[in-house]
């Protein structure tokens, strides 16, 4: 027999699972085609953002993988971009969150934002460099990215609060 | 320090390990093939995202029913009077194609249809990235698609390249991708290299560069594919010059040209094999 909190760590993987595959299935079918001037919005790494401030390093770092694995199969102008960078992101927030932030809507929309233009600025980097693109269209591209993600940290935060504070009662 | 390390240092190490072997399998297997974690979740996500893009096409086909109704009856009226002129020009076609045969029995000319295998996919998604055009089409591996194979539509327009096979799933990069490069030729047989754009990309455009002076392009020129290197075959349409400029050197001109395919439209495509080099 499996003990309780075993149960509860269950349950609580699986729900984080869910919640992953909706945001993924939204990311992928729904978002990519509300496109504003051509961009949509990245909803996924936001969602890694709120997982970190709110449950510490290791969910951070485990859903970053997880959802990075997932953006890079949606995202396919990277290998392992995504994978990479949203793990690492995980786990940084969640360190931060731990020792420095506090869990409010500043500080997720503070780290929102540094995450959206670190993401911006790894994507242009292999345009700029390897297939010389234009800097104006490329940074046109990525400021839009990062402007209209962030629309979208208000109800991101609320389900990763909602989310945080479920597990916490769990 | 010492404490976050002993108390989580199992998990950290276990996050490092799995994200080390994802990107040591992804580089390893780089060039086409993708790696065994993306093809697995791949593979069990495909389902759900059929079954969403239905749901999503049946609302879709609702909604147009309903709010498209007289533009879609003016587009049937354009498309019958379309379809008389191609049934003109279907008759004539059969006339030249006969003495075409003659002539060629005359000159005792071998036949050169292509020799090609059509496999046909619907489109299933187009990639979610700002920085990329792409789609993912139903079928992969399973049946004998390969990285490389050019991708048209039913009138034998250009639509891109397959960028990675999967066991039932492939990703084809568009002509308008600022990524690829293919080898066209002008009406005029002057051959030219039809490239994506990332500025243009915005606008589901690509263009010519290099041009040379003497050969510059009408607007509404046609560009097809030039056959060259052997991977596309000749003669499928990339586009229509939409407008032309001077490059930066001052010495040649480039092209923008505006995708035969409506990219934007896209639901069945045809991925084109040519089996003469495997006889």
């Amino acid at each position: 027999m499996l003990s309780d909190a075993t149960k509860n760590r269950i349950v609580r993987i699986l729900l984080h699972a869910l919640v992953l595959l909706l945001i993924y299935v939204l990311q992928t079918m729904v978002f990519s085609r509300l496109r504003l001037f051509g961009i949509a919005p990245l909803i996924l790494p936001l969602a890694v953002v709120g997982v970190a401030l709110f449950e510490g390093p290791s969910w951070g770092s485990g859903f970053g993988l997880a959802a990075g694995v997932l953006s890079d199969m949606a995202f396919s102008d990277h290998v392992v971009l995504f994978t990479i960078l949203l793990t690492c992101l995980g786990m940084g927030i969640g360190l931060l969150s731990d020792y420095l932030l506090s869990r409010g809507f500043p500080s997720f929309f503070l780290c929102g934002a540094a995450t959206l233009i670190l993401i911006a600025m790894a994507q242009m980097f292999g345009f700029f460099i390897f297939l010389r693109q234009s800097p104006f269209a490329l940074l046109g591209a990525a400021g839009m990215q990062t402007l209209y993600s962030l629309l979208f940290t208000v109800p991101m935060y609320y389900l990763a609060r909602s989310l945080g504070r479920r597990q916490t009662k769990i | 320090m010492k404490k976050f390390l002993q108390t989580r240092g199992a998990v950290i190490g276990a996050v490092a390990l799995v994200m080390i072997l994802i990107a040591l399998l992804s580089w390893s297997l780089a060039g086409g093939r993708v790696s065994f974690v993306q093809n697995a979740v791949h593979t069990v996500v495909r389902p759900i995202e059929t079954g969403i893009r239905s749901a999503v096409g049946t609302l879709e086909q609702i909604y147009n029913y309903m709010h498209n109704f007289d533009q879609l009856q003016a587009e049937h009226r354009a498309l019958l009077e379309r379809v008389a002129d191609y049934e003109r020009m279907a008759r004539e076609a059969a006339e030249i194609q006969e003495e075409n045969a003659r002539l060629r029995e005359l000159l005792n000319l071998v036949d050169n249809i292509y020799h090609e295998r059509i496999i046909d996919a619907h489109v299933l998604t187009w990639d979610a990235s700002n920085w990329t055009s792409a789609f993912t089409i139903d079928r992969g591996s399973n049946f004998g698609i390969e990285v490389g194979d050019p991708v048209m539509t039913e009138r034998r327009e250009l639509v891109g390249v397959v960028r990675s096979v999967g066991h039932n799933w492939a990703t084809v990069q568009t002509i308008i991708d600022p990524g690829i490069s293919i080898g066209g030729q002008l009406g005029t047989g002057v051959p030219v290299v039809a490239e994506g754009n990332f500025a243009l990309m915005q606008d589901w455009m690509l263009r010519l560069s290099h041009i040379p002076t003497g050969e510059v392009p009408l607007l509404n020129d046609a560009i097809t594919t030039s056959g060259l290197g052997g991977v596309i075959p000749s003669g499928l349409l990339i586009g229509r010059v939409d407008r032309i400029g001077l490059e930066d050197t001052g010495v040649s001109y480039y092209a923008v040209v505006r995708p035969a395919a409506e990219l934007s439209r896209l639901v069945q495509v045809f991925i084109v094999q040519n089996v003469a080099e495997e006889e």
